[in-house]
């Protein structure tokens, strides 16, 4: 397997394209996560595209691109769906990409008779059977990608169960079984000691650090008690001085990927995301490794394959379903329910989820967000949008949610001036985006002065009535 | 970021068969809104999935909150935590 070591990287982000110039020598890899960039083009049959837009780019950057999924997580008993595994090859492809790592998570779950995406990354069930699980469907994706494939650890939120793996001990097995490389997320295992679970250095020495080919490190924040994976900004000392400790211990190491979320960009920086650069660069430069640089072996380690299981009542299905309900305002009963149900990271992760929706909700309807919360004010926004959560399954795309909202508004035969109007735009702004194409919306007002208003930070006040038809024309790729 | 629609958009006035007026923008408009260059620094992934977090989404936080008060301090929206600082 040929896989040159890149160096030191950051996750894209649009706007972090100041940074990501030929001349500044601390981004020498990216990682693409290709799905925030992707759209929902089709519902019926589904199918995923990477924007010419997007496309045009991420092929102005001279790095190198490795592709860090974030769409169907591959520590659960759902295989990806073909749609999104043929855009993933698609995407790997056409920008070349050095090897695709995805999560050791659950992010879709079956219950009720139907598959549903959980809006967050959810713990695995840690078990003998949850680990071949897992590795299965990670060996489904593997061996349709066109290039390796890593599996990311992850973060756990849940208190450690009597009878389960240790959390190192499940990744080595699932990566094990499934013959894969590890994506090494400090960030997130030093997150899972902070919260009460295995301590960093008992995982490490459990999972067989050969099959590192990644590292990320990332910043986070502390929320009722629990330490987030935020990617907020700024690495935490601790996370660092593991850096420094670990990654000389891992020969096959190919990057070092600095994770920001989107929305911290503009709060913490530009300066700030280069400083952290500069801080993960000198740490790279200062580590030496054996030199075998470009021939990854990736010897198979039997003793890390157990089959004694403590939890063979509890199948991965059952745990999926169950906990994906309970996060989701679902209803579900058992043993295993009322189990969690007593653990207070699941209405927290409750929480999270629907902090994750809503900001899907307010960064596509701008204009809708603006107008509801001038009209009827922060209480009444937030209980309608909980409304919607309350009465619908989270989904994976930021269109799809904001259309979903858009339909549960509708229904509920609200009386706020403009309000038709408003949902009509927002539709049409949605597929003239997706489709690049001129979409046509008809206007009771003067669509100008009714956009203005809101721009304004004001309610619109004696805008015109008419007879108006807006054009809203795609933006330019 | 447009702070005035007319000033950034091209519009078109042409009056319909059916008596409309048909006037035309661009679609980046309604994410351009002020208070989501807060949170937004492009709208290239505006439709897209969420990005790799298993943490707190402050794009809620930001827009409610500096709806009401554009002053609001960015680094206090989480429950009066500190964000930026880890």
């Amino acid at each position: 397997m040929q896989m040159p070591k890149l160096g030191v990287g950051v996750v894209y982000v649009p706007g972090l394209e100041p940074l990501l110039h030929s001349g500044n020598t601390c981004v020498q890899v990216i990682e693409v996560e290709p799905q925030t960039l992707w759209q929902l083009v089709s519902e019926k049959p589904r199918r995923y595209a990477l924007p010419p837009q997007a496309l045009t780019a991420l092929n102005r950057l001279p790095q190198p691109k490795i592709i860090h999924s974030v769409g169907f997580a591959v520590g659960g008993a759902q295989p990806p769906e073909p749609a999104f595994l043929e855009a993933l090859i698609e995407t790997a492809e056409v920008l070349d990409a050095g090897w695709v790592s995805e999560h050791l998570s659950v992010t879709h779950v079956h219950s009720n008779n139907r598959v549903f995406h959980t809006g967050f990354m959810l713990p695995p069930l840690q078990t003998v059977d949850g680990a071949l699980c897992a590795a299965h469907t990670m060996s489904i994706l593997a061996k349709q990608l066109p290039v390796p494939f890593a599996v990311e650890t992850s973060v756990n939120y849940l208190r450690p169960r009597s009878g389960e793996l240790s959390d190192g001990r499940f990744v080595a097995m699932a990566v094990e079984k499934a013959d894969c490389g590890i994506l090494l997320d400090l960030h997130n295992i030093w997150t899972n000691e902070r919260n009460g679970r295995q301590n960093v250095r008992a995982f490490l020495k459990e999972i067989p650090l050969d099959r590192v080919w990644e590292v990320h490190v990332g910043g986070g924040f502390e929320f009722e008690g629990y330490w987030l994976d935020a990617h907020s900004g700024v690495v935490p000392e601790p996370v660092l001085e593991l850096l420094e400790e670990v990654l000389p211990t891992l020969p096959n190491v190919r990057a070092l990927v600095y994770e920001i979320f989107p929305s911290f960009v503009p709060l913490f920086g530009l300066d700030g995301i280069e400083h952290q650069l500069e801080r993960l660069k000198g740490i790279w430069d200062q580590c030496t490794w054996p030199p075998n640089d470009e021939i990854l072996e990736m010897p198979a380690h039997p003793a890390f394959i157990s089959t004694r299981d403590l939890h063979v009542e509890i199948t991965p299905e059952l745990w999926e379903a169950t906990l994906g309900e309970l996060v989701t305002s679902g209803s579900i009963e058992g043993t295993l329910a009322a189990e969690l149900k007593q653990d207070p990271a699941v209405p927290l992760i409750g929480t999270l989820i629907w902090k994750f929706r809503a900001g899907a909700i307010v960064k596509v309807l701008g204009a809708l967000t603006k107008l509801v919360l001038l009209h009827s004010g922060q209480k009444r926004f937030e209980q309608l949008l909980d409304g919607y959560f309350r009465m619908s399954k989270p989904t994976s795309f930021a269109s799809q949610e904001a259309k979903g909202f858009i339909c549960y508004l509708r229904a509920q035969n609200l009386d706020i001036p403009y309000l038709p109007d408003i949902l009509r735009y927002e539709e049409a702004a949605i597929e003239s985006a997706i489709m690049q194409k001129v979409q046509c919306v008809p206007f009771s007002c003067d669509p100008i002065q009714l956009l203005q208003a809101l721009i304004d930070g004001h309610l619109p006040d004696n805008v015109e009535s008419g007879v108006y038809e807006l054009e809203i024309a795609p933006d330019p790729a | 970021m447009p702070s005035k629609v007319v000033g950034s958009i091209a519009i078109d006035t042409v009056p319909l068969p059916d008596r409309a007026v048909r006037v035309s923008l661009p679609a980046k408009v309604a994410y351009d809104l002020k208070a989501f260059q807060k949170v937004q620094a492009s709208i290239l992934d505006r439709l897209g999935c969420a990005a790799c977090c298993s943490g707190w989404d402050i794009r809620f936080d930001v827009v409610r909150s500096y709806a009401v008060d554009e002053k609001l301090n960015l680094r206090e929206v989480v429950g009066g935590g500190v964000i930026i600082d880890g």
